[in-house]
């Protein structure tokens, strides 16, 4: 038993350590508010009048090669807004149906801005694989990082030496951090 | 020096188990996609109390007004605004919420809704809540230092664990293989992602 947890603390640890390096550092950015500025490129395209935004999407995929995901469209005085979208790059989309000129607003993101995009990714139902592999990206990692974490609770307990310290340790985190979450929850 | 590394990996483990509990079950939850305030069955409680808006006050001094009276425990500070109805609206964020305070002028009320949010929703605004929050609760603030010092925590175990697989257990083969699979499985999603 004691070996079998002690490979899988290792094995889980050993497989998650770069996605729990980026959550960790994109956590730390944006608590300390450091600013992460995209680069950005603006341009005008000539389109197809008249086109809906899924068809825009679908243009700009085929003929331009742009990626992700479509969002929500915005109706605009002359036509509507659009976001196609990676974690990395974001187009902004502003499309005229009369003329069927769309002006494109292209942002990259810089490494530490991409790293804070790639910790607010999630879910499992997007139409960009791309994203859906980041959704169970954070879905595993999740897992691994709560077995990490029972599975280092039995491989301390199991080190006779370190169980008076240990307990010190662990009560003080149980304690203050329970204390905290019910003022937290029922507003002390 | 790896007796060390050892003890500083376990122990820094043990002071923040909780808070990686929090950040675990933040992440089931996201991609659960469990419902937030608006989404939620249970739909806002609504109170009102009387309230007369200062005559000579500008948008900006009423929601303060109101925030200064009405804004709910460990809330940040106020956002207001004029609604479609051009009422004034003044929202408070926390870690359980949402406190929309809409200023009925004409009837010298305000009209208090609060979307409380489900304990899931509550652990995954746990994890977000850091020091870049700008909060007056001391609540609040002990617990974003708390994910502080876990954010650094998880960086140093991180680090330590690779050191102590690197060194102690590399023959082991399963090291290797997991270490060269995360890796790579973190390159190519995040080449694919940019």
């Amino acid at each position: 038993m004691h070996k079998v947890v002690r490979n899988t603390h290792l094995i889980l640890g050993m497989g998650s350590v770069f996605f729990v390096l980026m959550y960790a550092v994109s956590a730390a950015q944006m608590a300390h508010r450091i600013r992460v500025t995209p680069q950005i490129v603006e341009e005008d395209l000539a389109l197809a009048p008249g086109l809906e935004p899924r068809p825009l999407a679908e243009a700009l995929m085929r003929d331009r090669g742009y990626r992700g995901e479509l969002g929500n469209p915005a109706i605009t005085p002359k036509g509507f807004r659009v976001n196609i979208g990676r974690p990395g790059r974001q187009y902004v989309v502003n499309y005229d149906r009369a003329t069927g000129v769309a002006h494109v607003r292209r942002e990259t993101r810089s490494f530490l801005g991409m790293l804070n995009r790639l910790h607010h990714q999630h879910g499992l139902r997007h139409e960009d694989g791309v994203l859906n592999a980041w959704g169970w990206a954070l879905l595993l990692v999740s897992l691994a990082l709560l077995a990490i974490g029972a599975s280092g609770v039995y491989l301390w307990f199991k080190m006779h030496r370190e169980r008076l310290i240990g307990s010190v340790l662990l009560g003080a985190n149980l304690v203050v951090s329970l204390a905290l979450l019910v003022a937290l929850r029922f507003q002390f | 020096m790896n007796v060390w590394i050892r003890k500083v990996h376990m122990y820094l483990g043990l002071v923040n188990f909780s808070l990686l509990v929090v950040f675990g079950l933040a992440g089931l939850i996201v991609t659960a996609e469990a419902p937030d305030i608006f989404r939620q069955k249970q739909g806002p409680a609504v109170t009102s109390r009387e309230f007369t808006a200062p005559p000579s006050a500008s948008d900006r001094e009423v929601g303060q007004l109101l925030a200064e009276s009405l804004a709910p425990p460990h809330s940040g500070p106020p956002v207001i605004r004029r609604n479609a109805a051009n009422q004034i609206v003044t929202e408070f964020y926390s870690v359980n919420g949402m406190t929309r305070v809409t200023l009925l002028e004409s009837e010298r009320r305000a009209q208090i809704q609060t979307f409380r949010n489900s304990i899931w929703r509550f652990i995954d605004n746990a994890h977000a809540t850091t020091i870049g929050e700008q909060s007056r609760s001391t609540a609040v603030r002990l617990w974003a230092w708390y994910i502080e010092l876990s954010i650094w925590s998880l960086v140093l175990m991180a680090l330590s664990g690779v050191w102590l697989g690197v060194t102690a257990r590399w023959k082991f083969r399963w090291t290797r293989v997991s270490l060269a699979a995360g890796f790579a499985a973190f390159v190519v999603l995040y080449w694919v992602a940019r």
